[in-house]
């Protein structure tokens, strides 16, 4: 699969994110590199085609009770901004 | 003319206790973002654990919709930039859990493409400055159960949906509470016509039976308008603006590639034994069938049969009654009028179905009338008590004494001999006279049917004399 420029600014426009051409030509190549060494890799999908139950299955956690994970001070506090408990962000619409 | 080609994506929050994966609780209403953990809030580092309670409960679905199950499916990450998605992508499955489905509605057949299994997302509010976002229901399992394009009508749609929304409380898979976002539906509706289909058009958030309804007929107006028109209808993605009672444009479909999809590395694919799908098929009585036992074995009518199962609460009242040893018609027409009615005012009823056994026992044999055993149940949904007591407390006992109340009929008749001579001169008011002085000489408790049958004995035996 080769890695186009249009891919790149399409996928950072759609990571709403701003790219300069110089970081749209370096993003490009870094791409590129990693299409290519990842394309000897095989899927999981098609390992799992010829697997085997019980080899290499996602064994489901057995039935467990809730347990507590972080306090919600916690959690607000590891955002920029909260209010009463939410985490706040700048507006979003649905028109876009 | 024009035919509507319309399918639906259905979102179903599974009742399991804790999330896809992660042991966080799932309970409905606790404080924002209190119900979190590095998983669910996508933290650098966590790792997803699948959650055995979320497959079990999404296998019953697939074998309630008579889906293929797979015995191989596999996670994927669905990417999207969205506040409500902490990780910037949605876990779900590329092969789902299921495949080919079908629900069977008598006049029409709804053909179930695929079930798979997903988290949900967080939840945000909308303020005029600002977005507030809580992630208690990020990481939620959902499935995500999507129809063929075989549905025709808005209200086959909506027969559809509310039918699944009883599968799905019956088999104890989903409370479905579509106020509390535990349902959700999304349809696709295009128009086929001589010259071929119309764009497909995406409609979401809707979030009421009577909202997919209408919005699917307005877009059925709205499309067969363009194409009046000669204009062509663009493939967008619409809200339903409930207020505005139109469907407004969100943002031009996206197509698959947006989301780049890729294998979830973090789990592995789901396999399952055998044991695990025939355990999943083993399922409670589905709605269907309780509707045919309930015509089959008690002798009920199909409209009956129809609003009792679809009201499970009521159903199970019903055959509860039943059991104790209620006759299934007047039980069924008590239920469905009085006991549905009294729930509605009250939110929750102190008596119980035994109670209703009694009380329609005691009217079958003239001990109370219909409208006393009315009264009754009344002061039984206000305050609970025994139907016994509380018939001999409001003086409502019917006398159905046959000595007592012939000796009352003839009493009426020798006091009133000018309305006895009135009815025999055809005077059919005079009638109604005669028993309403019975039914006073009774002090109101005689049994009526009874009482009119004396009454006409005891004119016929003066007539004798
Ligand atoms: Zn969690």
């Amino acid at each position: 699969m080769e890695i186009t420029q249009e891919q790149v600014k399409k996928t950072a426009a759609m990571a709403k994110l701003r790219l300069s051409d110089e970081e749209i030509e370096s993003l490009h190549r870094l791409l590129r590199e990693l299409v290519a060494r990842s394309a000897g890799i095989s899927l999981p999908e098609e390992e799992a085609s010829t697997a085997e139950p019980g080899e290499a299955a996602a064994a489901p956690a057995p039935f467990s009770r809730p347990q507590p994970g972080l306090r919600q001070e916690e959690v607000v506090a590891l955002a920029p901004a909260a209010e009463r408990g939410f985490i706040r962000v700048p507006r979003v619409m649905d028109h876009e | 003319m024009y035919e509507a080609v319309i399918g639906l994506e259905v979102h179903v929050e599974l009742l399991t206790r804790t999330k896809l994966f992660c042991r966080c609780s799932t309970r409905f209403g606790a404080p924002p973002n209190s119900q979190v953990c590095p998983v669910c809030l996508g933290l650098p580092g966590a790792l997803p654990v699948l959650n055995g309670e979320a497959v079990d409960q999404a296998l019953k679905a697939a074998a309630a919709l008579n889906c293929r199950i797979n015995r191989i499916s596999t996670f994927a990450r669905k990417h999207y930039f969205y506040p409500d998605q902490p990780k910037g992508y949605q876990i779900t499955q590329t092969r789902p859990l299921a495949e080919g489905g079908r629900v069977d509605l008598g006049a029409f057949q709804v053909n179930i493409a695929r079930l798979h299994l997903e988290e949900d997302a967080g939840k945000s509010i909308h303020t005029p400055e600002c977005t507030l976002v809580d992630y208690n229901r990020s990481g939620i399992p959902l499935i995500e159960i999507v129809t063929e394009p075989c549905l025709r009508t808005p209200a086959q749609a909506r027969e559809f949906l509310e039918h699944l929304r009883l599968i799905m409380e019956y088999a104890g898979i989903s409370d479905c509470k579509m106020e509390e976002g535990s349902l959700r539906c999304d349809a696709n509706i295009s128009l086929r016509g001589p010259g071929g289909s119309t764009a497909v058009v995406e409609i979401k958030n809707l979030n009421s039976f009577r909202a997919m309804e209408r919005a699917l007929a307005y877009e059925i107006r709205r499309q067969s308008r363009l194409l009046a028109q000669g204009k062509a209808v663009a493939a967008q993605t619409l809200r339903w603006d409930e207020a505005a009672n139109r469907t407004v444009v969100m943002r031009s479909k996206e197509e698959a590639g947006g989301y780049r999809y890729l294998p979830e590395p973090d789990l592995p694919p789901l396999i399952l034994d055998e044991a695990a799908i025939a355990r999943a098929c083993r399922l409670p009585e589905l709605p269907l069938a309780r509707k045919a036992r309930f015509i089959g074995a008690y002798g009920l009518s199909e409209a009956d049969a129809l609003i009792l199962i679809g009201d499970r609460m009521l159903a199970d009242w019903f055959e509860a009654a039943v059991a104790a040893g209620a006759r299934p018609r007047p039980a069924a027409n008590w239920v469905l009028g009085e006991v549905a009615r009294l729930r509605k005012e009250t939110r929750h009823l102190p008596f119980t179905p035994a109670d209703l056994a009694r009380l329609i026992d005691m009217t079958e044999r003239g001990a109370v009338s219909v409208a006393g055993a009315k009264k009754v149940l009344a002061v039984l949904a206000e305050r609970g008590g025994d139907p016994e007591q509380i018939v001999h407390s409001l003086g409502l006992a019917q006398v159905s004494d046959r000595e007592q109340l012939a000796e009352v009929a003839r009493q009426a008749v020798a006091e009133n001999p000018d309305a006895v001579r009135d009815y025999r001169s055809g005077k059919d008011r005079a009638l109604r006279f005669l028993l309403g002085k019975a039914m006073k000489l009774s002090r109101g408790r005689a049994n009526p049917q009874l009482l009119r049958e004396l009454v006409l004995q005891a004119i016929a035996d003066a007539e004798r004399l």
